[in-house]
């Protein structure tokens, strides 16, 4: 039953939504919009397969209620991409080899793309603290690959894949891209 | 000609992937489909009242959006599977839900079905059962009911008791150990997820299995019904690693739902039942006992494994398979105990029996070179066996002493303090330690087709599965090779029961098995389309080839024809000849052992304050044969070792103790928890195995790792710990009031 | 999960009157809502969305402190530049908790009233946990129990409070600002918490229908020299075991002013004050230190299978108070 009807605005197209009170975003954009880019893979917030970004900051879409962000901007992974060309993160990601189930690259990319303009606006990470004595105020210029690994840790990869997506983020920061 | 065996080319489905646009079983987009929950036992042993059951389903059957209640009490009796369908497979005898009895904690007891998912899970959880408990065994060691299987599943030569040398166990230097190991889960992201879909008699199932051909018969025989009418499609598998196929029983149910309410069912396990409901890997108790001459010579091993499986299955872990034949002994004894317990059904788990044996046997021998008072690899070199001595074979190629020299040269090993407790750094302990890797070489028969498209664009099919292993790409550099054409005009689809049959995707197998069948029908359509067109061009078809999509040959006119060119010559009946399939034999009966073999070396900080393990670096060496893809197997060993660590460090199940009840979380690695890598390959082709040379490297990563890691953590603290995982209370000192720093 | 209730509030008053309906609960990330009711561990009738109700701005206070709104969510806190610079200790210990996704979702409020995570709590179908289900008794007590208190502990429930951010606000004598319909109030953080006693149901000291509209942080309490040391079960993404937050306050290399809390080994975040009265006026010397570790779990009671954590808090203890004396 669906008892809501919601706007969203998915990968820039603004849509009208009915869904039921119960259901996350996760749900809603696989089993409602067949948006199934963005998995499942625990459904309580313990691996991070389903992060996307809700107006700009990346969340866990299994705990999220659709109804409480009706009005919201949500990337997902099919909008990553420019239409046919791909992210530099994207492009990346096939030449380190960052995946190979690949069930959780769609997350992975999600946090990896976050993290690139998190890291630009001199966001922190727990890392950022080590070793003591450290200058948190400003931040880190460049992001080490312990911060890296930090502020990838929310995604859990059990293929294993985890060196070649810190050098696929890694490269992208590199290159500087935004 | 570029050959594309030995390139690191990059995965052929990797776009959909980094787009999303990649389709894994509960992607696929069916009309109609509905939604399907299970619910499962919550006690160990006894049977459910039938009237709560019957209560309980009504109340489901109330509940918004519910079209479908399926019970013990109106599931339609499914067959019982014929052994030779199954084998020695950890597969369940009593089909599911065919009476009120519960052998373990998770059993299914019943599958609810309703428009939304959300209607679905909540009609399932008002279905409060009320059980008639009786006592259960819950360890091995609580066991009465045990027995000693004889082999490990089909192989009979792969012997689960055995034995060799003389009777008695000599004197000499003695190590002798108990090495306990936790169940462990695959945990693959991807939960297990199936569509069934009826259209008349015919069933179609979508699954994430990675073993279509069984599954398919199986189903088949399940429903008394033809395999044809069967098709199982399994697009993309988000991992699997021992886990999923047609072994777990939801599929049937989900199967047995669609037919009853004559829609197609969708059920997706969530992760709590991932860990009681697609298999596990059981916890083992092995006592080892190598002894030794003064110099290090083992003149005898023991090792002996107590496992555990199901009421309602058999399953042993195999973990002394591999000191059957790893070092050179003249005494030999190897057995294995079994248990039946009111516990889930275990199953293979990457390296079954290599990871938790290799752990016994690794740590053990790294005792001896303490014993002894010789280095590790030395040790290890010193007893390096000649030959497979379990049937007295030659292996077909072995590397392992120079994966041991590389490994410990690119490690640095040479500037190993022996000493426990030696090196030291920024305040916590530092540990070097070291294991053997090894994994059999296996091939099981498989078919392939291939379909030429009218540009001369050739697909290979075959009814295997992408679970992340690369086999997509890799068959594609296969049959590039094989059949003279661009790695771009050719394409390799998986994952469909109306390809030819492939074997189960394990045992490290699908590169050999379905690699030898791709590279046969490449061959086989390269001779054809040869054939053909040196009828047309007027010359001999020994002196044609195909190279890089040009036919080339001394008699021809022009330096090259393209193969489009001459397909477009070519009539619909000469063309429909190169539509065709293959099939390729398993690995040969006899002669030499196909066996890959590998080194590991590790450094572990071990902050004794806080009782943190950090593995910082890793080196292995690998003798896998002939490696296809060096990127996508550099991936490979990498996840395998990153499995081992999760093993040794992490991983465990904990429950409300006396019970089955599982509780809390199961911890993986996450990117904070991982090394640097160092991986070589010795990259030798085992050409007795598989014509392209390649042997498998799907679980040689996590062999030995476990071991590795206990050993570095021994050479850093002076512990020596037997039990994994190994957590912070086991590497924690305690706090000195007194102590100078 | 049971049929809810979805109402969003636009103001604090429009939220509490929303939420004086019978079993209504405030919504904000959801991160621990939400995930209690898919386990079937709370059913509320009606889930009131609290965060945009215009608290969700950080700022400074005219008497020189900073507000923290209770919908601020985790990661704005932690990166905000009036934390980093006067409350590092807060931006480390947020830091350190949970993931990424997970703090740009959580806010202070919904942070602060986590529950426990307890696994006998957080699984219905385990009867006997009081803080769950009052009177159905205690699994944990013998049970599984490695991860659970050596202080503040009672015979009805031994379980602890997961908040990281919270240690750290227990050494900056946080203010905690909540509102009702009945009027708003500030309640000083040590009196925030509850020890479960006979009554482990209630986690806090907030009344029914009582929301947090902010987090207030004290001029008066700027440290410095401060450290966040979280012990877990592996490198990330994870509770923690134990946890420190230590602050200091150097002047001439003498210590004027010492607080420390300990983190996962209590209902509450848990002040150790003889052990900071006693580094007073010392000059963080290795042995003065230690013996500040050692008091600090004076009186740790263990269960059966967290004995282990009375020494890891004292190392734990000892290794932050080293950090905080070298990060200004």
């Amino acid at each position: 039953m669906t008892d809501h009807t919601i706007t969203l605005t998915i990968n820039g197209i603004e849509r009208l939504v009915e869904t039921d009170a119960r259901s996350t975003l996760l749900d809603l954009l696989r089993e409602r919009l067949q948006l199934t880019g963005t998995k499942k893979g625990c459904d309580h917030g313990l691996c991070g397969a389903c992060t996307v970004t809700i107006d700009g900051e990346r969340v866990l879409s299994c705990l999220t209620l659709a109804v409480s962000i009706d009005g919201s901007s949500i990337l997902t992974i099919e909008g990553i991409a420019d239409d046919d060309r791909l992210h530099p993160l994207q492009r990346a990601f096939l030449d380190c080899d960052g995946f190979q189930c690949g069930y959780c690259t769609s997350g992975q990319i999600s946090s990896a793309h976050a993290l690139l303009h998190e890291h630009a606006r001199g966001d922190l990470s727990a890392a950022s603290f080590e070793p003591p004595g450290g200058n948190v105020v400003d931040g880190p210029d460049i992001l080490s690959d312990n911060e890296i690994r930090e502020r990838m840790a929310g995604n859990i990869c059990r293929c294993g894949a985890y060196p070649n997506i810190v050098d696929a983020v890694a490269s992208c920061l590199r290159d500087g891209r935004p | 000609m570029t050959a594309q065996i030995g390139r690191p080319v990059n995965r052929v489905e990797g776009v959909e992937k980094v787009t999303g646009s990649a389709h894994y079983t509960a992607d696929t987009p069916i009309p109609g489909v509905r939604h399907a929950v299970l619910v499962q036992s919550e006690v160990s042993h006894g049977h459910v009242a039938a009237a709560s059951l019957e209560m309980a389903a009504r109340q489901a059957a109330e509940a918004a959006g519910v079209e479908y209640v399926l019970t013990s009490l109106n599931c339609p009796p499914l067959n019982h599977i014929p052994r030779d369908l199954t084998w020695d497979l950890p597969f369940e005898r009593r089909p599911p839900l065919s009476d009120l009895t519960v052998q373990y904690r998770g059993q299914h007891m019943a599958v609810v079905v309703a428009d939304t998912l959300e209607h679905a899970t909540q009609a399932a959880s008002l279905m409060r059962l009320e059980y008639q408990s009786s006592p259960a065994v819950l360890t091995a060691r609580d066991a009465s009911d045990t027995y000693q299987p004889d082999h490990f599943v089909k192989l009979t030569e792969e012997k689960l008791q055995d034995r060799r040398g003389p009777h008695d166990e000599p004197d000499g230097k003695i190590v002798s150990a108990l090495f306990t190991t936790p169940e462990n889960a695959h945990y693959s992201i991807e939960l297990s997820a199936t569509i069934a879909q009826w259209d008349g008699d015919h069933l179609t199932v979508h699954d994430s299995t990675r073993w279509i051909s069984g599954e398919r018969r199986v189903l088949a025989a399940y429903f008394g019904i033809p395999v044809e009418k069967i098709r199982i499609i399994a697009p993309l598998v988000g991992g699997a690693f021992g886990s999923k196929s047609f072994m777990w029983m939801h599929v049937a149910l989900c199967a047995v739902a669609a037919r009853a309410i004559g829609a197609p069912v969708k059920l997706v396990l969530t992760r709590d039942q991932m860990f009681t409901s697609t298999g596990h890997r059981p916890p083992t108790e092995q006592t080892l006992r190598l002894v030794a001459d003064d110099t290090g010579r083992l003149t005898s091993i023991e090792h002996h494994t107590t496992s555990a499986t199901s009421m309602v299955a058999h399953f042993c872990e195999p973990a002394g398979l591999s000191t059957r034949f790893l070092y050179q002994t003249p005494r030999l004894v190897v057995s294995h105990t079994v248990a039946r317990t009111h516990t889930p059904t275990p199953c293979f788990m990457r390296g079954p029996g290599e990871a938790p044996g290799l752990f016994a046997l690794e740590v053990a021998m790294d005792e001896l070179s303490y014993v002894i008072g010789v280095d590790p690899v030395q040790l290890r070199i010193a007893n390096d066996a000649h030959e497979d001595q379990t049937n007295d074979s030659p292996w077909s190629a072995r590397h392992l002493l120079d994966c041991y020299r590389q490994g410990d040269q690119r490690f640095g090993w040479n500037e190993r303090p022996t000493a426990p407790r030696s090196l030291r750094r920024n305040g916590v302990q530092v540990g070097w330690g070291m294991a053997t890797a090894t994994y059999p070489g296996r091939r099981m028969p498989a078919g392939c087709r291939v379909t030429t498209a009218n540009d001369g664009h050739l697909t290979f099919a075959s009814a295997t599965h992408e679970v992340g292993n690369g086999v997509r790409t890799v068959m594609c550099q296969i049959a590039a090779d094989s059949s003279g054409m661009p790695l771009g005009r050719v394409s390799f689809a998986s994952g469909d029961s109306s390809f030819p049959e492939a074997p189960y995707s394990g045992a490290s197998q699908t590169t050999a098995a379905v690699g030898s069948a791709v590279y046969l029908t490449a061959q086989q359509w390269k001779l054809r389309v040869l054939t053909l067109a040196a009828h047309e061009l007027h010359c001999a078809t020994t002196t044609l080839d195909i190279r890089d999509g040009m036919i080339v040959g001394p008699d021809l006119t022009r330096p090259g024809i393209e193969v489009g060119e001459i397909l477009a010559g070519f009539t619909t009946d000469l063309r429909e000849q190169l539509n065709f399939a293959c099939a390729s034999t398993g690995a040969p009966d006899s002669g030499p052992v196909s066996q890959s073999f590998g080194a590991h070396f590790c450094e572990v900080e071990v902050d004794e304050e806080i009782g943190r393990a950090t593995v910082t670096r890793w080196v292995a060496v690998m003798d896998c044969g002939k490696v296809i893809n060096p990127k996508l197997a550099r991936s490979q060993v990498i996840g395998g070792i990153t499995f081992g660590l999760g093993m040794a460090l992490l991983e465990q199940v904990p429950y409300h103790p006396g019970t089955g009840h599982p509780l809390g979380e199961y911890y993986v690695p996450t990117h904070a928890d991982v090394p640097e890598f160092d991986i070589t390959f010795i990259d030798s082709a085992d050409t007795h195995l598989t014509p392209m040379g390649a042997r498998g490297i799907g679980e040689i990563g996590v062999c030995g790792v476990p071991a590795a890691i206990a050993n570095a953590i021994f050479h850093a603290t002076g512990r020596r710990l037997r039990d994994l995982p190994i957590t912070l209370e086991a590497l924690m000192t305690p706090f000195d009031l007194e102590e100078i720093r | 999960m049971k049929r809810f209730t979805f109402q969003r509030a636009t103001t604090i008053r429009e939220a509490v009157q929303l939420a004086s309906a019978d079993g209504a609960s405030y919504y904000a990330g959801g991160t621990n809502l939400l995930d209690l009711m898919k386990h079937g561990v709370v059913e509320p009738g009606t889930v009131v969305d609290v965060r945009r109700i215009g608290t969700r701005e950080i700022f400074r206070t005219d008497a020189g402190g900073v507000l923290i709104g209770g919908a601020a969510t985790n990661s704005a806190i932690a990166n905000h530049h009036l934390v980093r610079s006067h409350y590092p200790v807060l931006s480390h210990a947020i830091l350190s908790g949970a993931t990424t996704q997970l703090r740009n979702m959580a806010t202070a409020g919904g942070n602060l009233l986590q529950r426990t995570r307890c696994p006998y709590y957080m699984d219905a179908s385990f009867p006997a946990c009081n803080k769950r289900t009052p009177g159905s008794g205690c699994a944990a007590r013998d049970g599984f129990n490695r991860e659970h208190a050596i202080f503040g502990a009672s015979d009805s429930c031994v379980a602890v409070h997961p908040s990281d951010m919270a240690v750290a606000l227990a050494i900056l004598d946080a203010l905690v600002h909540v509102e009702s319909a009945a009027g708003a109030r500030r309640i000083p953080f040590a009196h925030f918490y509850c020890l479960p006693d006979n009554d482990p149901q209630r986690d806090n000291s907030m009344r029914p229908g009582e929301l947090i509209t902010g987090v207030e942080l004290s001029p008066y309490r700027h440290y410095t020299n401060g450290w966040y040391l979280k012990v877990r079960d592996r490198h990330s993404y994870a509770f923690a075991l134990v946890s420190v937050a230590v602050g200091l306050t150097l002047s001439d290399g003498v210590i004027t002013s010492a607080a420390m809390a300990l983190g996962g080994v209590a209902a509450m975040p848990w002040r150790v004050p003889d052990a900071e009265s006693a580094l007073i006026g010392t000059r963080g010397d290795p042995a003065s230190l230690r013996a500040a570790a050692e008091m600090a779990l004076d009186g740790a009671i263990p269960l059966r299978q967290n004995g282990f954590k009375i020494d890891l808090a004292k190392h734990a203890m000892l290794r932050a108070l080293e950090y905080a004396l070298v990060a200004t």
